[in-house]
C-alpha cells in the first residue's frame, strides 16, 4: 500500500457519501444506512443496487479466484481513498446507474487495465481526489499521519461491496486480488442471497469486537416516491409518500448543514470562545474541569486495563 | 472553634510533611525567583477521600497551595542539577502544572525519605517505587533526570541568599564559616530547624562553592509546554452543557456570530446547537491533537500569540489569557468582549 498521499480521511456517513456521489456528477443515487437485514427492512430497501459495509481494517476476506471481465474491479492503493474506492466499485458496476459524463469516461478509459491500474488510476485522477478531500476536515493544517494519536487510529476503515452483476452476486474487496463470486442471483432475490453472507460477516467482527457499518446505495428515494404519485393510487398511500417525501427533505437538509459544518474551520470560533472565557475569569475554571477529568478518564482506563488482564481477555 | 479545653491539641502527624518554600516564576518571564516564606509541605487525605498535597506558610499558618491529586497524575522529582539547593519538583503529568519547592530543613538526610514518601502517596501506593535512574547523585540517592527542562531559569543570586540565610544547605559542600548567622528572627527559625543550633557552621559558603553552586543552578531549565501524552482536551474545557449558558449573554452572542458557516443563521440557538454538533467535537479533537503534536507555530502566529508558548493545549490557553491580559493592561477602558485577532485568520 503507498502513502496516503493527497488523499485525506473524510467520515463514514451517509450524508457525506450522498453529497459525494453528487459532486461526481451522478445522479439519482443516495446513500442510506442499514440497521437491520430483516425482511422489511429489505423490502424498504427494495430499489437498492448494491449494499455494502465497512468495518476495522485488519481482517482480510478469503482470497478469491475468478477474475471476470465484465466486473469492474480496481485494487485499493492509497488507504484513505478506500470510502471513495468502494463507492467507486458499485457506480461502476451498474449499468442502469447513470453515472455522468465524469464517471463513464473514467470507467471508459480505464475498462481494460489490470484491477492495480485501476487502481492506480482512480488514485490519480483530480477529480476523484479533489472532490473526496472536500470532505475531509478543513484543519489550517496538515497534520502527519503518524502524529495521530491511536484514537484517530481507531477510525480507519475498510470497505467490501456487495453487487449483483450479471445474474451473479459479488464480493468486492479492494484488498483482495479480485473478485469473489458467491454464486448466481437474480435482481430480485439478490438481497435474501446477500444477507446470509453479510449476516456471517457480522457474526465474525462481532465475536472479534469489531466495528462494523451497513450502507446501502439505492435510488434516490423522493424520485421513486414522485415517480408513484403519478401513477393512480389511494388517498392513503398518496398522504402516506407526501409525508415520506417530507421526511426526505428534512434528512436532506441535516446533511446539508452537517456537511458544511464538516467543512468548516472553527478555529477562528474556537479561539474566540476562548478568549470571551478568559476575558470573562472562567478559564481557569473551565481549564481545571478539564484536568479533572482526564484524570477520571485514566484512572477509568487504568482500572478497565487491570480487570481486562487480571480475566485473561484479549484486548 | 473554641475549645473547652486550655491546653492546645496536638496536632496529629501527616503521613508526611516536611519544610519547604516555594519557587514562583516573577510574573510572565521564565526567571524562578524562590519565595523566602518558610513552609511546609505536607500530604493527608481529606473529606473527600481524596489525596491532598498541601503547602502552608509556617509564619501565619495560612494553607496557601491544597492540591487534589490523583493516582499516577503527579510527581515529585529532585531537580538533579542542583544539588545543594535542594530544589524539588511537583510535576503533573496530566497538565503543564508545575510547582518547584527547596528544602528548608537544615539536614537533608531525610530529603530522599520525605520525597519517596510523597511519591507514594502521590499514587496510592504502600511499598517504595523505584524513582528513574539509579544513578547516585552527591547525594546518594536515585535522581530523577529532568530530561525535558527547558526555557526557565531559577534566579540564582536569590536563592543563594535564601539558602544561607535558612541555613538549608546539604552535607555534601564543606561548609567554612566565615560569617556568623543572619539576623535574629531568621537564627531563631533556623535553630530550631537544625534542632542543635549549630547552624553556624552552615551558612556560609566560600567563594568558590558559590561559584560552582552558580553554574549547576544555571543547569535549571524547566519546560513550559505540557506533556504531549496526558495534556487536557478542547473537548473537556469547552463543554457544551457549561458553555451553552454563555451563548445566551448577546454580546459573547455577536462575538461569535461572525466566525459561525454563512449558511447558519445568526441565533442563540444556532449557536448552542453548533457547539452540540459531533462536527465540532471533532473539531475540538483535532485541533487538540494537534496543539499537542508542536506543530502549530504558524497558527499561534496568525492568532497573536506567541509560537514559543509551547505545546498541548493547556499552553494554548494559557497564551490566550497571557493575551488577554496584556491587552487589558495596555487598554484598560476597552470593552474586551470584541473580537481583537480572530479576524486574521483566512475563513473559507
Amino acid at each position: 500500500m503507498s502513502y496516503a498521499g493527497d488523499w485525506c480521511l473524510i467520515e463514514s456517513d451517509p450524508g457525506v457519501f450522498t453529497e459525494l456521489i453528487k459532486k461526481f456528477n451522478v445522479s439519482g443515487i443516495q446513500v442510506e444506512e442499514v440497521w437491520s437485514l430483516d425482511a422489511q427492512t429489505l423490502e424498504e430497501l427494495k430499489h437498492v443496487f448494491q449494499a455494502w459495509q465497512f468495518y476495522n481494517s485488519g481482517s482480510h476476506p478469503d482470497a478469491d479466484l475468478s477474475i471476470d471481465d465484465s466486473v469492474y474491479f480496481a485494487k485499493q492503493v492509497v488507504n484513505n481513498a478506500c470510502a471513495t474506492q468502494a463507492i467507486l466499485s458499485i457506480l461502476l458496476n451498474c449499468p442502469s446507474i447513470d453515472l455522468g459524463p465524469d464517471l463513464q469516461q473514467f470507467k471508459d478509459f480505464t475498462r481494460e487495465f489490470e484491477p492495480s491500474d485501476k487502481g492506480l488510476a482512480m488514485t490519480n485522477s483530480d477529480l476523484l481526489r479533489s472532490v473526496h478531500n472536500s470532505f475531509s476536515r478543513s484543519d489550517p493544517f496538515i497534520m502527519d499521519p503518524s502524529e495521530l494519536s491511536s484514537n484517530e487510529k481507531e477510525d480507519i476503515f475498510h470497505f467490501i461491496s456487495y453487487v449483483p452483476i450479471h445474474g451473479a452476486l459479488y464480493e468486492l474487496d479492494g484488498l483482495s486480488n479480485g473478485p469473489v463470486n458467491l454464486g448466481p442471483c437474480t435482481d430480485d432475490d439478490w438481497l435474501e442471497k446477500v444477507r446470509p453472507v453479510i449476516q456471517e460477516r457480522m457474526a465474525r467482527y462481532a465475536s472479534a469486537e469489531i466495528r462494523f457499518n451497513l450502507l446501502a446505495l439505492i435510488k434516490n428515494r423522493e424520485d421513486v416516491y414522485k415517480k408513484r404519485l403519478e401513477s393512480d393510487i389511494s388517498f392513503e398511500e398518496r398522504e402516506e409518500l407526501l409525508h415520506k417525501i417530507e421526511l426526505e427533505n428534512i434528512k436532506f437538509k441535516r446533511y446539508e448543514r452537517e456537511n458544511s459544518l464538516r467543512k468548516h474551520n472553527f478555529i477562528p470560533f474556537i479561539y474566540n470562545i476562548i478568549r470571551i472565557l478568559a476575558e470573562r475569569g472562567e478559564l481557569d475554571a473551565r481549564i481545571e474541569h478539564a484536568k479533572k477529568e482526564m484524570a477520571k478518564r485514566k484512572k477509568e482506563r487504568a482500572e478497565k486495563k487491570k480487570n481486562a488482564e487480571a480475566s485473561g481477555s484479549k484486548n | 472553634m473554641a475549645s473547652l479545653f486550655p491546653a492546645p491539641v496536638p496536632r496529629r502527624k501527616y503521613p508526611v510533611e516536611f519544610k519547604a518554600g516555594k519557587l514562583k516564576r516573577e510574573g510572565t518571564s521564565n526567571l524562578l525567583k524562590a519565595d523566602e516564606r518558610k513552609g511546609l509541605i505536607y500530604m493527608d487525605q481529606g473529606d473527600d477521600q481524596l489525596m491532598h498535597f498541601y503547602w502552608k506558610d509556617r509564619k501565619t499558618g495560612n494553607v496557601e497551595d491544597d492540591l487534589i491529586v490523583f493516582p499516577e497524575e503527579a510527581e515529585f522529582i529532585r531537580v538533579e542539577q542542583c544539588t545543594t539547593g535542594r530544589v524539588c519538583l511537583l510535576n503533573f503529568k496530566s497538565s503543564s502544572q508545575k510547582l518547584f519547592f527547596w528544602m528548608q530543613d537544615a539536614k537533608d538526610d531525610k530529603d530522599e525519605e520525605n520525597i519517596n514518601k510523597v511519591n507514594r502517596l502521590l499514587n496510592g501506593l504502600t511499598e517504595s517505587r523505584q524513582q528513574g535512574t539509579s544513578s547516585t547523585g552527591p547525594l546518594g540517592s536515585p535522581f530523577r533526570a529532568m530530561d525535558d527542562l527547558s526555557g526557565f531559569e531559577v534566579d540564582q543570586e536569590q536563592l543563594l541568599q535564601l539558602l544561607q540565610g535558612h541555613g538549608a544547605f546539604g552535607g555534601s559542600l564543606p561548609i567554612t564559616s566565615t560569617t556568623p548567622a543572619s539576623e535574629p528572627q531568621s537564627a531563631t527559625a533556623a535553630t530550631s530547624e537544625a534542632g542543635t543550633g549549630a547552624q553556624t557552621s552552615e551558612n556560609m559558603l566560600t567563594p568558590e562553592q558559590l561559584g560552582s553552586l552558580r553554574n549547576i543552578l544555571s543547569e535549571i531549565q524547566v519546560p513550559e509546554g505540557g506533556n504531549q501524552q496526558s495534556d487536557v482536551n478542547l473537548i473537556d474545557v469547552l463543554t457544551p452543557s457549561e458553555i451553552s449558558p454563555l451563548l445566551s449573554n448577546p454580546e459573547v452572542a455577536s462575538a461569535l456570530f461572525p466566525h459561525l458557516p454563512n449558511d447558519i443563521n445568526r441565533t442563540p440557538e444556532e449557536l448552542r446547537e453548533v457547539i452540540q454538533s459531533p462536527q465540532f467535537a471533532q473539531a475540538l479533537q483535532s485541533l487538540s491533537i494537534a496543539l499537542q503534536s508542536g506543530q502549530l507555530g504558524p497558527l499561534l502566529t496568525q492568532l497573536g500569540l506567541d509560537p514559543s508558548a509551547g505545546s498541548g493545549v493547556e499552553a494554548f490557553l494559557r497564551a490566550i489569557q497571557n493575551q488577554v491580559s496584556r491587552q487589558r493592561r495596555n487598554n484598560p477602558e476597552e470593552d474586551n468582549t470584541d473580537d481583537q485577532s480572530g479576524d486574521r485568520m483566512e475563513e473559507d
